[in-house]
């Protein structure tokens, strides 16, 4: 089997290692936390934004970038809030790091707090990962305990709290300015920006919302050479190694830690070990259900942020489902309309109306109701959600459908054509 | 001001300002639903959408925004003209008629209902929708309003309103996405005292008031601006009729008394200009102890012939009136008395009274005084105080004649017995009442519907009432049946009208110096000198 | 209402938040364990109380997210992902396959109350698909038999 780029699931892979804090720190833990302390806040940021990472929660933000943004002198508290609400479809990778290896992305948070002069960081978490919460839980008191947590974690002088937040089941809770709604004790509703979350966040102070995954690579960008070798990892622009996580018709499916320079017919045929059943592909949604889908013949290019955008499809989360000659296309952009019309917040027209209109018309076509004049019907509805939403949760209903549409349109026309 | 411009005209903005309430401001139609100048932006109906071609640094915005989240800036272009902004308001437009039910038929709001307008103007006319529709039915919601489900678009507005508007909370957004529904939870009605206000917000039918519901098609409601009588707050309305009957009150916007708002007891004041069973059609006049139907002259004869006779001492006169009059009548009346029978013995109750202090300013809007002019009669010099002293005293004397104007003092028995004592009474009323039941000659004035009048609201403020509809045929206005008595009583005056007699107040009192009348008309003016009313008390609001 | 060792997770949650209001979601998390896995009209009053929030506004957010019940569930809360790569493996078949093993719908419980099911969106386990969780605990990869065996053993 082709073999990993092990920095994130350095610890992970090791078959010895019991996620104790102890051998955390055996393993070089929180060596980085401690040069970190021995820095200027600003110049943290700076070699984060010299590393290049860009978020791995989906948007591919450059993190250092966001944490510039953080307003300054405005005698409120700053926050760092990690999203680990994790619910993009086929996305499973940031719980693999908070059950096995919590520390390092622990570590993680405690860097960005000091990047951005945040002394209480909150990790929101969604509320269907009980067994992540209770790593998590686990860890922060074994931290306390320790006194990495609390007024003086190693001698810095500079006092941290983290708590551990649980959601309560919704998608939508994902999206930055929702969660933020959400960790303040209400509906999670996106909010109107501008103004941005770095000058009114939680609670209306700066806030700087990351993903689990960002945060764990500030272990290995901040440790030694770390700057260096993370962007080896990548074309410019796309550093790093990232977490894959693959399902759907191949024989291995899991999450996989690779560069961003692997090719995605590798990911399939190397590392997933090929299509189940020896069948063929037909397709792959390559980066979480909101990614327009790739045909069998797209899938040669390299898997990052940029090769794919050129592809007119994106990464975003590094979710890859991948389907067989045998999947029934239109039950599966049915399955997708029906989690968006099911996780929509409901507070703007087009989305609230679209996705349960969208949904309706593609479950007219298995009903065998379906024609040419409907199929343009579902193009313009999904279409009449892009860019006209008040959140991204509009343009992620409306790609899959525009997509399967573009791509598949036999799919459904065998669902009505007599000839 | 700095200036940004909407298709090619440039639009005046205060630092801070959306681009909406600019454009609205300097009267250039942006279609929305959920954008109200007096609660939060939540940019959530998508209607306000705009193609932003320059943001003020030479680049346009990527994609459509919406113009009540926007804030405008120095330089910036925006078009609301254009194929791409047409596109996106026929989009919205169809997605809120996906679920919305044909109602228009059987919908009060329609005539009035800004999706039916918008939906006319910017849609595609032809619906590709064939499902069923989301039901909900029908709710009761409040004591003053009822809840159609069906027709919600989702705006939010009723939402807000009770969360920042009164602060009760007693709406909420409950459920998500598709079954998003925004009402009370559990069939708690509200309780609030302004809940038809959420009937005027509500840009469709969804939120209607139980008291309008089904009378009559709103084209053919006639309007005309006046002020609320219920209370000293001066809510401006417009009274709204057909065919000489009332159907409701509406609130006119007015940033200085009500902003947008009217209470619902204000609302429920339209009955009383229905009110005809107990109203006085006639002037009438004592004869062998029972009243009947007189004519004006005969009326005013036999008043000035009674006098004459009687030749009455000024400790032997008085007049009372209610804070219900307008200035003009308080100072006829006063006048009357004064050049008539050298008296000032004016009297009107001015009980205590609360106005209620609160972080929310809607709660501020209804007082304790249900009238609407006491300010009035304080600038005017009306005598009277919170227990009513001084009238006690005055009424001791063996009185001869007494002027009874509207219903004061209802309550004081003691009152009612000794000016039954007096050897004239004369009332000047609308209703009848317990002064109109002993006294000798009763003369009809005009509700307030019916007639122009000036009042002055608790913060000094002056404004006027508009005549909405016909009065009844055989009544006069106060000001000219109180002109009229005193021309009879050897008193000529040349005053042709309302506004005539608010024009020699202007010149004979300092506290009305300087007003012009037209202008009150328009707006109101505050009085130029102001008197303290000792019998106000600021309280805490309950909410 | 809460018990005294959940009341002490209160406090210490209350204490972590600049405002009150903030520890709604985790208190509310609580008070439904404490009420046998969903919430009554008293319990949202007393967490309203609580966190110096309108009851409305404690009702509009427990029918906003999914994982809040306003009825009780079975003793066993069997949640079935069907979700897209679940969907792609058989997740669909096992939700139908546990319907028909216990007879009910998914939404519905028991007349024994024992079980109950929820089908559900994405719960992160795409990877091992198909998964479920029986009320807080993974299961990863649920064939039907698997899903039987676990059933008749949670029945004794």
């Amino acid at each position: 089997m082709a073999e990993e780029t092990l920095v994130l699931f350095k610890n992970i892979r090791n078959p010895k290692y019991d996620k104790s804090l102890a051998a955390y720190k055996k393993s070089g833990g929180f060596k980085s936390l401690k040069k970190v302390f021995g820095m200027k806040p600003e110049e943290v940021v700076q070699e984060v934004k010299e590393s290049g990472i860009r978020g791995r929660g989906g948007a591919g933000f450059p993190t250092g970038l966001k944490w510039s943004f953080m307003a300054k002198g405005t005698g409120k508290p700053s926050y760092l809030v990690a999203n680990a609400d994790e619910s993009e479809p086929g996305t499973c990778k940031d719980r693999e790091l908070m059950l096995k290896d919590p520390h390092m992305f622990l570590e993680g948070l405690m860097i960005g707090c000091y990047a951005i002069g945040c002394h209480h960081g909150y990790v929101y978490v969604r509320g269907e990962y009980f067994p992540s919460i209770k790593s998590l839980n686990a860890a922060v008191d074994e931290l306390y305990a320790d006194g990495l947590l609390g007024p003086d974690p190693l001698g810095s002088g500079f006092n941290l709290d983290i708590t551990i937040h649980t959601g309560a089941g919704a998608y939508i809770c994902g999206e930055e300015s929702a969660l933020l709604d959400s960790l303040e004790g209400k509906r999670g509703h996106p909010r109107v920006k501008p103004p941005f979350p770095a000058v009114s966040g939680f609670n209306g102070c700066p806030t700087s919302v990351n993903n689990v995954e960002t945060l764990a690579c500030m272990p290995f960008i901040l440790g030694d050479n770390g700057v260096e070798a993370f962007k080896s990892f990548g074309p410019q622009n796309n550093s790093g190694t990232h977490l894959v996580s693959l399902s759907g018709h191949v024989n291995r499916p899991g999450v996989y830690e690779l560069r961003m320079d692997v090719n995605m017919k590798d990911i399939i045929y190397e590392y997933g070990g090929g299509i189940r059943n020896g069948k063929k592909l037909k397709g792959v949604i390559p980066g979480g259900s909101s990614s327009p889908v790739m045909t069998a013949d797209e899938v040669d290019v390299l898997y990052n942020f940029d090769d794919l955008a050129k592809k007119g499809t994106m990464m975003g989360s590094a979710a890859m489902m991948v389907f067989d000659e045998d999947t029934d296309v239109v039950k599966l952009l049915h399955r997708i309309t029906r989690f968006y019309a099911h996780e929509s917040c409901g507070q703007c027209t087009p989305c609230r109306e679209g996705t349960h209109w969208s949904r309706q018309i593609v479950r007219d076509f298995l009903n065998g109701n379906g024609s040419d004049e409907k199929l343009q019907r579902l193009n313009r509805v999904g279409g009449n959600m892009m860019g006209t939403t008040l959140c991204a949760l509009g343009d992620a209903a409306a790609m899959p459908i525009q997509s399967f549409v573009k791509k598949f349109p036999e799919e459904f026309r065998k669902y009505y054509a007599t000839v | 001001m700095p200036v940004f411009h909407i298709d090619g005209e440039p639009v005046e903005y205060e630092p801070g300002e959306k681009v909406l309430s600019a454009a609205l401001r300097c009267g250039k139609i942006i279609p929305h639903y959920c954008y109200h100048p007096g609660m939060s932006v939540v940019a959530t109906c998508r209607m306000c959408l705009v193609d932003v071609v320059d943001l003020g640094n030479g680049r346009p915005a990527p994609k459509l925004q919406t113009a009540c989240s926007m804030d405008a800036a120095e330089g910036m272009k925006v078009e609301t003209l254009n194929p791409k902004v047409e596109e996106g308001r026929k989009l919205v437009n169809e997605f809120l008629l996906v679920n919305h039910p044909l109602d228009c038929p059987i919908c009060d709001q329609s005539g009035e209902c800004t999706l039916q307008d918008y939906a006319f103007e910017y849609g595609s006319g032809k619906s590709e929708m064939d499902y069923s529709k989301r039901v909900n039915g029908w709710r009761d919601i409040g004591t003053f309003v009822a809840l159609e489900r069906n027709r919600c678009i989702q705006c939010s507005r009723c939402d807000r309103f009770t969360r920042e508007i009164t602060g009760t909370n007693e709406f909420g957004m409950f459920n998500r996405g598709h079954e998003l529904t925004i009402d009370t939870y559990a069939d708690r009605p509200m309780t609030n005292k302004f809940q038809g206000n959420m009937a005027d917000i509500c840009p469709v039918g969804a939120i209607t008031e139980k008291e309008f519901r089904f009378k009559r098609r709103v084209w053919k409601l006639k309007k005309n601006r006046s002020i609320c009588t219920g209370c000293s707050t001066g809510c401006n309305v417009t009274i709204e009729h057909d065919r000489n009957e009332v159907f409701r009150l509406k609130p006119h916007e007015n940033q200085n008394v009500n902003k947008w708002w009217l209470c619902d007891e204000g609302r429920l004041t339209y009955r009383l200009m229905n009110e005809r069973k107990t109203r006085i059609h006639q002037p009438l006049g004592r004869v062998d102890g029972k009243l009947e139907g007189v004519s004006w002259e005969e009326a005013y004869a036999a008043i000035a012939e009674r006098v004459a006779d009687m030749s009455p001492l000024p400790e032997e006169v008085l007049a009372l009136t209610d804070t219900h009059a307008s200035n003009e009548e308080l100072f006829l009346l006063q006048k009357l008395l004064k050049d008539v029978f050298s008296t000032d013995n004016t009297f009107c109750p001015l009980p205590k009274w609360e106005q209620s202090e609160s972080e929310f300013f809607i709660n501020t809007l209804i007082t304790t005084d249900k009238t609407p002019n006491r300010a009035g009669a304080l600038a005017l010099k009306i005598k009277g105080d919170a227990k009513s002293a001084k009238l006690k005293k005055a009424i001791e004397a063996e009185l001869k004649v007494v002027f009874v104007l509207g219903n004061p003092f209802e309550a004081e028995v003691e009152v009612l017995e000794k000016i039954k004592k007096a050897q004239l009474v004369v009332h000047l009323g609308t209703f009848h009442n317990s002064w109109s039941e002993i006294a000798d000659v009763v003369l009809p004035g005009q509700y307030y519907s019916e007639k122009e009048g000036t009042f002055v609201n608790k913060n000094q403020l002056v404004q006027a009432t508009e005549i909405a509809v016909h009065a009844l045929r055989r009544t006069r206005p106060e000001w000219r049946i109180l002109a009229d008595l005193s021309a009879a009583l050897g008193q000529q005056s040349s005053y042709g009208s309302s506004a005539d007699v608010f024009n020699a107040m202007t010149e004979q009192l300092k506290a009305f110096s300087g007003l012009s009348y037209a202008e009150i008309c328009r707006v109101g003016k505050e009085l130029r000198q102001q008197t303290k009313d000792s019998g106000m008390k600021v309280v805490k609001a309950q909410t | 209402m809460f018990s005294k060792d959940i009341q002490t997770q209160v406090d210490k949650l209350l204490s972590r938040y600049p405002i009150r209001q903030n520890a709604l979601i985790p208190i509310l998390h609580l008070a439904q364990n404490e009420n046998e896995g969903w919430l009554s009209e008293d319990w949202m009053q007393h967490v309203a109380d609580i966190c110096e929030v309108p009851l409305t506004h404690v009702e509009g957010v427990v029918t906003f997210y999914t994982m809040f019940r306003l009825k009780p569930p079975g003793k066993y809360h069997l949640q079935v992902c069907t979700c897209v790569p679940c969907c792609l493996v058989g997740g669909t078949e096992l939700l139908e396959h546990t319907e028909k093993k216990l007879d009910i719908h998914a939404g519905h419980t028991t007349d024994d109350g024992v079980f109950s099911i929820e089908e559900m969106e994405c719960i992160g386990a795409c990877s091992f698909a198909p998964a479920i969780i029986v009320n807080e605990d993974y299961h990863e990869q649920v064939t039907p038999e698997e899903m039987d065996k676990m059933i008749d053993e949670l029945r004794q």
